[in-house]
């Protein structure tokens, strides 16, 4: 047994939870997947919030989406706030964004600690650490997701949420639930708002009633 | 004279059955290590152990090619099915969900005594409030997700800390949720074999279960999976490999030299007795040279047992000169002894004194060469001597072959014209050798490897795309008992950790990051207050924080739980994959345990050793070794290479002092040597202008040169059957019929497809050819 051996098992570990498991949650596998998720949530929202350059003079999903194909590099800075329910209080994190055309995306939060996460390709990063993901099929879903937004590929994004548009030109809010029960069971709705070509924020409800809401601030492209 | 008689042959054969006894009860052994050091230094026997017992010596490294993808995967995740339960096995691992995570929930339920968080302050009120205050900033990061999970069970985050502390290793890809080549076209699956590398019959019984397993899966998958194959790879599988080639390569050798051999004394003798008779001394010695190893080594290595067959093709000259020299009757062997005997025991001397330098090399291999030759070439020779001569039937003839004998002397006198060629080629050698002085020798341990450079090729390959470490740079620490080795091995890590810190090094492994001494475990529990405590010191060490006590209740059940648990011992690990983490970091020897610490490189690859030394030293450890495997090896390599140079150099002064002592003539001993310098050179100028680097197997069949060669330069020399001071034709016949011999049992070595034997046979096959050419050149003759 090799240490990278045990860090593979760790990392690779899949597995539901047994009788002997300390407690559900706690398998690696399940915390990946949490981890990548939730990661790619945001990332998702971001590659979708970066790239909003609405062109159309009629508003729709198809005309979001074919905004969103034009992408050129943009830079942000963001606020979250968690909902946590095992938390008294919501906890705040801010940082900067940042998306190079046209696969790279970044998350570099500035507090309270310092992060950095990037998925580029195939490869997420998160403070230095590769995390492959095409060794985890199931967050497949998320960069097709991501790649469906940035390209304004409809159909691929449509294969993993059932997309709806609400509200105005000035004041609309896209609508993403799961289709896919693995995707399901773990989020209940991702909802992205904004106004005319800018995207102001993206709130997250997960199935366990965790909550997040970023809130971006766009910055001009230097 | 008939009572002697039966006192020799009745003393020869008790030998012989004695020897077939020691070789019957023998232990014979092939793998790499044959050409380690036999009295190694302190650093070197770890090098030694890592290769002979070590992790790395029990890997199988495992590729399904062929088919397509989704096949390959399904493929590997039903061989590792078959072998899971396999008590072959430590481990096997294909990167798929079916991997277990009994090593992440022992960290987790040991996580309060593994934990180097864990001290007098952490659990007060003060150090609760900071440690939540942090995760609860970590939960706040998107990162933190992984950290949500754990908080109820462990708000101090300890477990995250020590996940993160492991560090990242190399990955392989993965396809079809299994591993895979970076190619993308081998499925990859990674076997721990309960046996070492060094155990050959065990791994080729680990080989064969995964064969079988293999075969298996594939009929049960069908026709899809028809195109699919096995390869294999490790210590373990290239030990088996290179022990059933040398074993081949040593048994065809010897059947197809023997066959040529055979077929030329017939073709010489026309008589299926002298034949026998001529093959005798050749048996006895390659029988009592084994033996002789069998009792001064512990085991016999295989490829001693493959440069016997080299042997064969010497020793057959003692008979050769036997029968041919002393003629058509039965009586003229009492003349033979009396007239030849002498030369030829002069000849085996410095054979013998030739051989003698390998015996105290410190590589075992060759140590195992020199006591092979030496018992072997003396046994043939006294058989021939003692032996040969009662054994002959009283009406025995053999043919004359005087008239063979005076053609070649034609053409020695043809020959002794090109004295002023020998010394120009021996010129034209010297410069060639000069102006390549930098490329003769090859320093690299692995061109004495008997593993193709195909089956070297696939082992890098699949070790690059498991992401398995290829050793690097270890500190290692001893004591006396695994409590205390444990406890050395905490006291360097401190040291490490700075280092880390401080880029000198990226990371480093540790057995007591996995098991602490149990003096450490006890500190750390001691650490943990009672329950009551820590449930008053956590209420208060909430306060100012957006979260309830009543959130902790698992880690205040589980803080209890472990402080009262019985420390942790290498005992409780046995059988688990923590155990055999543990294990491969922990090595017993003979006077206590050492650890041992793998570091991991920074990015430049390189360990500035100096200073990791300096911070061993600041934090006090003494005795901590640092050792750079990849550099040990080959410079351990360099210096027995240089060693052998100097033997062999000595071996060639002795021989040169041995021929003045016997021929008490310096321009005698000069005249036989300078033929076998000029057949050295010429054999080594050859090799290197072709392109090859010699190595240390080269340099035992240049000795070989000289050892063999100076039996014809011997005979060439001596006075004493001379006609008209040349050479009888007889000798003559006999020398070039024995040269011929010879170069039947080296030349096949040349083709073996072992390196060790392709380079004695490729040294000593011409060089011999040379040796006999150069010195009938330098021959007395009457003019022609």
């Amino acid at each position: 047994m090799t240490i990278s051996e045990v860090l593979r098992q760790l990392r690779d570990t899949r597995v539901t939870s047994r009788s002997s498991a300390p407690s559900p949650t706690t398998a690696p596998g399940r915390i990946f997947f949490h981890l990548g998720a939730a990661i790619l949530l945001v990332l998702l929202s971001l590659s979708t919030a970066l790239t909003a350059t609405a062109q159309a003079s009629e508003w729709n999903i198809d005309h979001l989406m074919q905004s969103l194909s034009h992408a050129k590099p943009g830079r942000a800075r963001f606020v979250e706030k968690k909902s946590l329910t095992m938390l008294e209080n919501p906890i705040e994190s801010s940082g900067r964004l940042l998306f190079i055309a046209p696969d790279i995306l970044e998350m570099h939060t500035l507090k309270p600690k310092n992060e950095v996460m990037r998925i580029q390709g195939d490869v997420l990063t998160i403070d230095h650490q590769d995390i492959p993901l095409e060794d985890h099929p199931e967050l497949q879903a998320f960069i097709d997701s991501i790649r469906g937004t940035l390209t304004g590929n409809r159909q691929m994004l449509e294969r993993y949420f059932r997309l709806s548009l609400d509200g105005s030109k000035g004041n609309w809010t896209l609508t993403m639930l799961p289709r896919q029960k693995k995707l399901a069971d773990l989020i209940q709705h991702i909802l992205v708002s904004g106004s005319n070509d800018t995207v102001t924020g993206i709130e997250t409800l997960k199935t366990n009633r965790d909550r997040s809401l970023i809130t971006i601030i766009q910055s001009p492209t230097p | 004279m008939r009572e002697n008689r039966v006192f020799v042959i009745a003393t020869w054969l008790a030998i012989l059955l004695v020897g077939g006894l020691l070789i019957s009860t023998a232990k014979f052994t092939a793998n790499l290590s044959e050409f380690l050091p036999r009295s190694p230094s302190a650093q070197q026997a770890v090098l030694n152990e890592q290769l002979r017992q070590g992790v790395l010596s029990r890997q199988i490294m495992i590729s399904i090619e062929g088919g397509d993808a989704a096949i390959r995967a399904k493929l590997s995740n039903d061989l590792v099915r078959k072998l899971q339960g396999n008590t072959a096995f430590l481990s096997i691992n294909n990167g798929s969900s079916n991997g277990d995570t009994r090593i992440f929930h022992y960290i987790f339920s040991h996580r309060y005594l593994l934990s180097p968080t864990v001290n007098q302050t952490l659990f007060t009120v003060a150090g609760l409030h900071n440690a939540i205050a942090n995760s609860i900033d970590l939960l706040a990061t998107p990162g933190g997700e992984m950290a949500q999970s754990l908080f109820p069970n462990d708000p101090t985050g300890a477990t995250v800390q020590m996940i993160q502390s492991m560090g990242s290793g190399t990955k392989p890809a993965t396809r079809d949720g299994v591993w895979s080549a970076r190619s993308g076209k081998s499925a990859l699956i990674l076997a721990q074999t309960q046996a070492s590398g060094s155990a050959t019959d065990a791994q080729q019984a680990a080989i064969n279960e995964i064969q079988t397993a293999f075969a298996v899966a594939k009929s049960e998958a069908g026709s899809v999976a028809t195109n699919t194959t096995l390869m294999m790879t490790g210590v373990g599988v290239i030990s088996v490999a290179s022990r059933d080639t040398i074993v081949h390569a040593a048994e065809w050798m010897s059947i197809i030299s023997i066959t040529l051999i055979i077929f030329l004394l017939l073709l010489i003798y026309r008589s299926g007795i002298v034949l026998i008779l001529g093959l005798i001394p050749v048996f006895s010695g390659v029988i009592v040279g084994i033996s002789a190893v069998a009792l001064g080594f512990s085991v016999v290595y295989d490829i001693t047992l493959g440069f016997g067959t080299a042997l064969i093709g010497e020793a057959v000259d003692y008979s050769i000169y036997f029968f041919v020299q002393s003629g058509p009757s039965a009586t003229s062997s009492e003349e033979w002894i009396r007239k030849y005997w002498p030369t030829i025991r002069l000849g085996v001397l410095t054979s013998i004194i030739g051989f003698a330098s390998l015996l105290f090399s410190n590589l075992p291999g060759l140590a195992q060469l020199g006591l092979y030759a030496i018992t072997g070439l003396l046994t043939a020779a006294t058989v021939t001597r003692l032996v040969l001569p009662t054994l002959l039937p009283s009406n025995f003839k053999s043919r004359d072959l005087s008239n063979i004998g005076e053609q070649l002397l034609r053409l020695t006198r043809v020959l002794s014209t090109m004295r002023p060629g020998v010394v120009l080629l021996l010129m034209a050698a010297s410069a060639v050798l000069i102006s390549h002085r930098n490329k003769i020798w090859n320093y690299d341990l692995s061109a004495l490897s008997p593993v193709p450079a195909a089956a070297q090729r696939l082992y890098t390959q699949m070790r690059a795309d498991l992401g398995v470490s290829e050793g690097g740079y270890l500190v290692v620490v001893s004591a006396p008992t695994v409590n205390a080795t444990l406890a050395a091995a905490e006291k360097a890590d401190n040291a490490l950790q700075k280092l880390v810190e401080n880029h000198v090094i990226a990371g480093y492994e540790s057995p007591a990051r996995y098991l602490p001494s149990v003096t450490l475990q006890q500190e750390r529990q001691a650490a943990i207050p009672p329950k009551d405590v820590l449930e008053r010191r956590l209420h208060e060490a909430l306060l100012g924080l957006p979260v309830k006590a009543s959130l902790f209740t698992p880690f205040i059940k589980e803080s209890e739980a472990q402080r009262t648990l019985s420390p942790l011992t290498l005992a409780d690990l046995r059988g688990t994959g923590i155990g055999m983490l543990v294990n491969s970091m922990l090595v017993r020897h003979s006077n206590g345990w050492d650890a041992i610490l793998p570091l991991k490189a920074p990015a430049s690859g390189i360990v500035d050793t100096q200073r990791v030394r300096a911070g061993l030293a600041r934090h006090h450890i003494t005795g901590a070794m640092l050792i750079d495997l990849s550099d040990i090896s080959n410079k351990l390599y360099k210096n027995y290479l240089i060693n052998g140079i100097k033997l062999s150099l000595s071996g060639v002064v002795f021989i040169a002092l041995l021929l003045l002592f016997a021929l008490r003539s310096p321009m005698r001993v000069f005249r036989i040597l300078l033929p076998l310098i000029a057949a050295v050179l010429t054999v080594s100028a050859g090799l290197v202008s072709l392109g090859y680097e010699l190595n240390i197997m080269n340099l035992i069949g240049l000795m070989l040169i000289v050892a063999v060669g100076s039996n014809y330069a011997l005979f060439f020399d001596q006075g004493d059957g001379q006609v008209h001071g040349e050479i009888a034709p007889r000798t003559l016949a006999s020398l070039v019929i024995a040269n011929i011999a010879t170069i039947m049992g080296f030349g096949p070595l040349a083709f073996s497809g072992v390196p060790v034997l392709q380079a004695i046979g490729v040294t000593v096959a011409p060089g011999v050819f040379l040796a006999l050419l150069f010195s009938a050149s330098f021959s007395q003759h009457t003019t022609a």
